[in-house]
């Protein structure tokens, strides 16, 4: 989700003759009544793109603000209910290799679930706050729980 | 929205156990026997238990944080929208 006021040069202005530059505070908005920037929607303007990897590219832009602290947590979240799945196979399972292969299979729903990621670009904009919300990682964590849960389960631990 | 979310995790608790009982089923007919399985002690069974609480808590505290943190947003995003008509209308 991308959200945040914003002033962009982007191809919804009309073209003036010096081309509006958002590094350069005394530079006019081609569309502005004022000195100062429209306030628009980013969301309008920025172009967003499913990559392989989540990835976010600012360029020629000034006061941009990033938020992605969700990002490093779900991350280690991920692996550490990766883990407890492996782990929890390997001991109650007492063919090796058997636990091996049920552990890869089980672990296939959470693979599936990493795939969507997503680039932003912001190109020539001023004052833009990036907020990255990954709900699908949140979903992804809670159900590797519930995966480790019905493990349990199974396995009488609960 | 809460009693909904609620139904929602118990049919989704459900549906996984039958996921993981569906996979060792499928690897015991593989194998044309039972899955032979080790049996844990009492301490590693306690363990087990804590390490899923602990990992619940930590789920539980980053699922609000991101329910929070789009709330916050849309409630934003809401009071800008209000903002921008208010000027059109001036």
């Amino acid at each position: 989700m991308l959200s945040g006021r914003a002033a962009c040069g982007a191809s919804g202005a009309r073209r003036s003759e010096a081309r509006w530059n958002a590094l350069d505070p005394d530079s006019r908005f081609p569309l502005s009544e004022h000195d100062s920037a429209i306030l628009q929607e980013a969301d309008e303007l920025s172009n967003i793109e499913q990559r392989s990897r989540e990835m976010i590219i600012i360029k020629d832009s000034l006061d941009i603000k990033v938020r992605s602290t969700e990002t490093q947590v779900a991350a280690s979240l991920q692996a550490a209910l990766q883990l407890a799945i492996a782990l929890v196979v390997n001991i109650s399972i007492a063919d090796d290799e058997l636990a091996e292969q049920i552990t890869q299979d089980l672990l296939q729903l959470s693979r599936i679930q990493q795939v969507n990621k997503q680039s932003v670009i912001i190109k020539n904009c001023r004052k833009v706050d990036v907020s990255m919300t990954d709900t699908d990682v949140a979903v992804s964590v809670q159900l590797m729980l519930q995966l480790l849960l019905a493990l349990l389960i199974l396995f009488e631990v609960f | 929205m809460g009693e909904l979310r609620d139904k929602m995790s118990d049919i989704s608790k459900t549906v996984m156990e039958l996921y993981v009982r569906q996979v060792m089923n499928k690897y015991s007919k593989d194998n044309n026997r039972r899955i032979q399985m080790r049996e844990l002690s009492d301490k590693e069974k306690e363990r087990l238990r804590n390490l899923y609480f602990e990992l619940e808590e930590q789920v539980n505290a980053f699922v609000n944080q991101v329910l929070n943190s789009g709330e916050e947003e849309a409630e934003d995003r809401a009071s800008r929208t209000k903002d921008m008509v208010r000027k059109r209308r001036e």
